[in-house]
């Protein structure tokens, strides 16, 4: 094997080192066995990764040949190679032990292909998102029986193919495809036995775009479309803080040996997932309820019809009985946590102080929405008012985040805080002043602020982050 | 020792049966899709679609063809039966063949052929002798038609229409046949053969030119 440039400096350099005393003599041939053995075990990756290539490549080429000659062959034989290609694949990934989740992946994807192909043989129409679901319970069958996470990952991806076509292919006409969720719980099951964090990341990602989609087939009339999407992001923003709150109190919970019993390792693991999803969902959603335009915007109707306001009336009901349920849900977990002993050690003091203004916010919040969703043209008449009050929600949580994140030791809340603050205060800047101020003012205007705004921010992050990593130091 | 070695030969066995119960269960799943379309091709009632050519720049485009029947586009205020469908609703087509004049290229031929269509539409499936195609609701909309009457006035009379999906709206056909069935099916000369089992379930049989078939569909 050759030697690597590296290795030959460090043969060089360690009698040099042992010498000055910085290096023990009897360490240096560890030392050596160490980096030689590393670079025996990176030459034999890129040699695997010649023998992934020259596979895929002589698998191209072998599809190719069919493809061209696809029509003279005789079904028998079609029906005989789809089969054979896939049985090889699950037969290499049984006997080599190496490549065998690569094997697996493929043949689940062998499988996917062949559900096409045999339809196209035997002019078989289906329902085509029924084919992508068979695609995906096939790949999550490989992946149950053989605890495999890749081809759970093409499961997840498929599941969220499967609801995508449904929706496009009923025009996302008022359908919810309560469906999928049933293939997500199987799914989620398998992601936390497996406990592989960037499945769970996946799978949240998934029920997200679900819900985007879902959010997307409520519709009442176009010229709702702004109130459907506060709607929409109303419905967001309680979902997912009630999803992060849990999650920090599930956490905090598991850390202290707290009432309800559960596996340490594996909420150790995902909780912080959930919590960081959840952030980016709730401030992302109240970023967009924090938009004047969205209230005050010219094309918005106001509900001056009978044939509106029934609809918009059974919607604001069942807002109000989310918000209740939700609120009902939380309550409930903050008893839970009542007595856990984080929650009233005296050095936590702080941080419950957060968590009880993250709550007000949050109530103070629901009783807002509540009221602009009941009464659509109070809304349009104050929507100055009640942007206002958005933003100082918006900017007050910002705030928040960040001590949150500071409380927590957790630096990527503390990243996202100053992020969203920032964001915030663009926006709000371009909102405002593009109409107000003369162009090259606005530019100058703008760009001394945001200059001024990204170093304060930018000296405050590095000060809260020096601190978490310093008390975690410790 | 001996229950670290049984151990591995558990494991090695549960590791086999998992491979095998995957290949198993993947490949009965590919062979029922042929297997119930066999079903349905060696127990159904043949039938005769006329074909309504949909775009003819494109109905034959390469090997994939999208066909449209007479009973895709369903008038419910002409046809007895259920009235109100939405999307996705299932919906069950009585059929029964009326003698057409066969269009063929050379219009010499008198020959007469059966083409089926509908006589009632339901939401459930009839209890009834006769051919019942199923299919799939795909839109309900209104059709405007002018007509002018005698005094020469134009009235617009209002149709309410089903769209609806069978599973037989799509054929491969090979590489360079597409624009020959493509001028057939625009001059009405191409019309198709279908089976339809007990369940309503389709399946394409073949293809109908100037009388004659063409194509066979063929389990192997």
């Amino acid at each position: 094997m050759k030697e690597s440039n590296f290795l030959k400096r460090l043969r060089r350099e360690l009698p040099l080192w042992v010498q000055n005393g910085w290096v023990l003599e009897t360490r240096q041939q560890d030392i050596l066995n160490y980096v030689e053995k590393k670079e025996q075990q990176t030459q034999t990756s890129s040699t695997s990764i010649f023998v992934i290539f020259g596979a895929l490549l002589f698998a191209t080429g072998v599809i190719s040949f069919f493809a061209a000659n696809w029509d003279i062959i005789p079904k028998l034989v079609k029906i005989f190679i789809l089969f054979a290609i896939m049985w090889g694949a699950y037969f290499i990934s049984y006997v080599t032990s190496r490549f065998a989740s690569v094997f697996l992946l493929l043949g689940s994807l062998l499988f996917g292909a062949n559900i096409w192909l045999i339809a196209q043989i035997y002019h078989i129409e289906v329902f085509y998102p029924s084919g992508v679901l068979a695609w995906s319970l096939g790949a999550l069958l490989v992946a149950i029986a053989l605890r495999n996470s890749l081809t759970l990952a093409l499961s997840i991806s498929l599941g969220v193919l499967w609801t995508g076509l449904y929706y496009y292919t009923f025009n996302f006409r008022g359908i919810i495809h309560w469906e999928y969720l049933i293939l997500w719980l199987v799914q989620i099951i398998f992601v936390i036995r497996l406990q592989k964090p960037a499945l769970l990341n996946l799978a949240i990602l998934s029920l997200i775009i679900w819900s985007l989609f879902s959010i997307s087939g409520i519709q009442f009339n176009l010229y709702f479309l702004q109130l459907y999407i506060l709607l929409a992001c109303t419905l967001y923003f309680i979902g997912i803080l009630g999803v992060f709150i849990a999650s920090l109190l599930f956490k905090k919970m598991n850390q202290n040996e707290a009432i309800i019993k559960l596996k340490t390792e594996i909420t150790q693991k995902f909780a912080r997932s959930l919590q960081h999803w959840g952030l980016f969902l709730i401030f992302s959603t109240l970023y967009i309820l924090a938009i004047p335009q969205l209230i005050h915007d010219s094309h918005f109707q106001p509900v001056t019809t009978y044939a509106f306001y029934p609809v918009l009336y059974s919607v604001g009901i069942s807002i109000t009985l989310l918000v209740i349920l939700i609120n009902v849900v939380m309550l409930i977990g903050i008893v839970i946590s009542k007595n856990s002993e984080w929650i009233h050690s005296p050095n936590r003091s702080s941080l419950r102080a957060m968590i009880y203004f993250g709550l007000f916010l949050y109530l103070f919040l629901n009783i807002l929405i509540l009221s602009t969703l009941l009464g659509a043209t109070h809304l349009q008449k104050n929507s100055g008012f009640f942007s206002i009050l958005f933003n100082i929600i918006y900017f007050a949580g910002t705030l928040w985040l960040i001590q949150v994140g500071n409380q927590i030791k957790d630096s990527f809340t503390v990243n996202l805080g100053c992020v969203f603050f920032a964001l915030g205060l663009i926006t709000r800047y371009f909102d405002t002043f593009w109409t107000l101020l003369d162009r090259s003012f606005f530019f100058m205007l703008g760009g001394l602020l945001l200059l001024s705004v990204s170093f304060v921010i930018e000296k405050y992050r590095r000060f809260f982050i020096k601190k978490i990593n310093e008390n975690r130091d410790r | 020792m001996t229950t670290v070695f049984s151990n591995v030969e558990r494991k090695n066995k549960q590791r086999s049966m998992a491979y095998l119960l995957v290949v198993l269960v993947q490949s009965l799943f590919l062979i029922s899709m042929i297997a119930l379309k066999q079903y349905t091709l060696t127990t159904g009632t043949p039938i005769v679609l006329e074909i309504t050519p949909i775009d003819p720049r494109s109905l034959f485009s390469g090997d994939y063809v999208r066909l449209n029947y007479q009973i895709s586009n369903l008038s419910l205020d002409d046809i007895p039966g259920d009235k109100n469908f939405k999307m996705g609703d299932t919906v069950y087509v009585t059929l029964q063949a009326f003698p057409s004049p066969l269009v063929t290229s050379n219009n010499t031929d008198n020959s007469i052929i059966d083409y089926w269509k509908p006589i009632f539409i339901s939401k459930t499936f009839p209890e009834t002798n006769q051919v019942v195609i199923r299919g799939v609701a795909t839109q309900q909309f209104s059709n405007n038609q002018n007509s002018n009457n005698q005094t020469g006035t134009g009235n617009s009379t209002s149709k309410t229409m089903l769209s609806v999906w069978y599973g037989i709206e799509q054929f491969y056909v090979p590489e360079n046949k597409g624009q020959a069935l493509e001028q057939m099916a625009t001059k009405k000369q191409l019309a198709v053969k279908v089976k339809v089992d007990k369940f309503g379930v389709a399946a394409i049989a073949g293809l109908v030119a100037n009388g004659q078939e063409i194509y066979q569909e063929k389990l192997f």
